[in-house]
């Protein structure tokens, strides 16, 4: 059996091999609390607990199985589907097999695909996860590449939240340096806003978003 | 109605809410400890031969393996107990798991409930950590949340029924005023639709006010094989319908995101299996994660036609005095959304409505009930329907 070989290589930064070891479940703080305690609000008892605080973290490596090419392309700014040779159906962002019964979970075929599509629908993010905090707030689209039968998850840049519809045409594109993250490819509007929302609900959502800024400039400083 | 496939004795529910100092096989213990005193002919170890508990992640106690932890909290080793997961239908599925337990002969009484403690961190990271029922790396990796998600779905609603942030707001007003009634409900907060308007928006077009709350808690129920019932209590609750389905785990390989393709399904198994048209059930409860995802029930549930929730809320017909009263628990939106314990706490709902212990929110005469769990982004979905036993 031929051993495993490297095709391309990029090694994490040397600062990340402690990340794992940084906190070692030590407990580094608590607090020792007389709180209310009982199922019911009308019969509660004051009650003693302690509360620790113990940093952990983990490094993941994982791979990208048999989709592998779809961030191999990312890697190369290129964004590829796959198809189905039986039904035809194309997938983006990609399946190895294809979802229909009658075709059996045929292998599908990689296809590169155009550079544009529809925004199906979306979102304006006022809240994240840890990791995206800073960018809020963002606009989230589902967008149909042109010719796929699904659609494709990414950020739309380039445009105001309160002019964003469905249907929109978007242009997608890459990142300056792709690392092999699905967040390598973002949407651009291809045209003027649509400008079918009321103006009233667009003046709403500005008002909405403003403390938004203001929470991420303070916290953030940007 | 159909004949029983399994019966609710007994059923207990933990406050819900931020439940500091406690754990979670704690808090099951507090849901269990009121099942069991609910049910004086129920000696515990001696009858109930089973566990079954939904819960979603080991990552807010970093604490695998649950099963044998709480049958030994709640007093029941060396009974097999069983830990399900399916995200916010985790308990969901417990029922069901528990319901086939029963149908098979391998158990004639179990404890089937759920658990989730999840106030302990830090809001951004129950966000990621809900986050990994969505599709990772292809949804998770670009920000994206459940609120996010759920907002997707809404503002294609929108585009295309032209359901608006006004019927959306109904929907968690609604819900505000059913949790005044509930003692055990997490928050007791009464709202106006302009509050739910100006509130701060978590993934535009769903506000702060559209979304459920981060709960500690749980819920159980005794299910026993259907001839066992009146060995127990006088006032039996019979699961006569039950259907489940599934979808992709993204939202992004659906055919349409506008409709809950899953909960239709299981609905459909679920009514032909109990032989209860839609228009026979008194009370229900839906999984209103967020207030789009009541509307979406409404109409894959059959209570309108698809596209007709938002008017179903302005009509008012859902509200508690309402032709279909929909979560009278508060739903997750006031009562809490713990969401291993979800799937059983609608289900401890319905056993109060129907057994006529519902209190201050009891929907009168109530005989047929109905719970809709699902899990992600709907990429599971659980129904269930209730009668009364006389």
């Amino acid at each position: 059996m031929e051993p495993d070989k490297v095709i391309k290589e990029k090694k994490p930064d040397s600062k990340w091999s402690e990340w794992g070891r940084l906190g070692k479940w030590n407990v580094v703080g608590y607090k020792i609390i007389e709180g209310n305690k009982g199922p019911r609000p009308d019969k509660l008892q004051r009650a003693r607990y302690m509360l620790v605080n113990r940093p952990w973290d983990v490094m993941y490596e994982h791979s990208y199985g048999l989709v592998s090419r779809f961030f191999e392309g990312l890697l190369e700014k290129k964004l590829l589907g796959t198809k189905c040779p039986k039904c035809g159906d194309v997938f983006c962002p990609p399946r190895a097999h294809c979802w229909r019964n009658r075709c059996k979970l045929a292998e599908t075929e990689w296809v590169e695909m155009p550079m544009h599509g529809i925004l199906h629908c979306f979102t304006v993010l006022g809240f994240a996860g840890e990791a995206f905090l800073s960018d809020l707030p963002f606009i989230l689209a589902y967008v149909r590449v042109e010719g796929a039968n699904t659609l494709i998850a990414g950020r739309l840049v380039g445009m105001d939240p309160e002019d964003v519809e469905c249907d929109m045409k978007v242009n997608i594109k890459f990142v300056e340096h792709p690392s092999g993250n699905p967040m390598d490819i973002y949407f651009v509007p291809e045209g003027p806003p649509l400008d079918r929302r009321p103006a009233e609900e667009k003046a709403r959502m500005r008002r909405q978003l403003e403390p938004i800024r203001t929470w991420v400039k303070e916290k953030f400083g940007r | 109605m159909a004949k029983p496939l399994a019966t609710i004795v007994s059923a207990g529910l933990s406050k819900f809410g931020v439940r500091e100092g406690l754990y979670a096989r704690e808090l099951f213990a507090e849901a269990a400890s009121e099942a069991f005193e609910r049910c004086p002919n129920l000696s515990p170890k001696k009858h109930i031969d089973g566990l079954f508990v939904g819960q979603m992640s080991e990552s807010y106690e970093h604490q695998a393996h649950i099963a044998p932890m709480i049958a030994d909290w709640v007093g029941l080793l060396p009974a097999p107990a069983y830990r399900t997961e399916a995200a916010c239908a985790s308990s969901g599925i417990a029922l069901r798991c528990a319901i086939f337990a029963i149908q098979s002969g391998m158990h004639d009484i179990v404890l089937v409930g759920g658990v989730e403690k999840m106030t302990n961190r830090p809001t951004a990271i129950v966000t990621e950590n809900l986050g990994m029922a969505s599709d990772f790396p292809l949804e998770q990796w670009h920000g994206i949340t459940f609120p996010g998600i759920f907002a997707m779905m809404a503002t294609a609603h929108m585009a295309k029924y032209g359901t608006t942030e006004e019927q959306l707001a109904k929907v968690a007003v609604k819900n505000h005023e059913n949790g005044m009634l509930n003692p055990k409900a997490h928050l007791q907060k009464k709202i106006t639709v302009g509050d739910v308007l100006a509130s701060r928006p978590v993934a535009w077009p769903l506000k702060l006010y559209d979304c459920s709350l981060i709960s500690d808690g749980a819920s159980c129920l005794v299910l026993t094989n259907p001839k066992l019932a009146k060995k127990f209590t006088d006032t039996p609750v019979h699961i006569v319908g039950s259907g489940q389905a599934q979808d992709t785990l993204g939202l992004f390989e659906r055919d349409d995101i506008t409709t809950m393709n899953v909960t239709k399904l299981a609905a459909k198994d679920a009514y032909e299996m109990a032989r209860i048209r839609v228009g026979q059930i008194d009370v229900a409860e839906v999984h209103d994660c967020f207030t789009i995802a009541e509307i979406m029930a409404y109409e894959a549930l059959g209570f309108c036609k698809q596209g007709e929730g938002g008017r179903l809320i302005d009509d008012g017909v859902t509200k508690m005095n309402g032709k279909i009263p929909v979560n009278t628990s508060g739903g997750l939106k006031s009562k809490g959304h713990p969401v291993g314990a979800t799937g059983t706490a609608q289900a401890c709902e319905i056993y109060l409505q129907l057994t006529g212990e519902a209190g201050k929110r009891q929907v009168k005469g109530a005989e047929i009930g109905l719970t809709q769990n699902i899990g992600g982004s709907a990429s599971t979905a659980v129904v269930q329907i209730y009668g009364r036993g006389d």
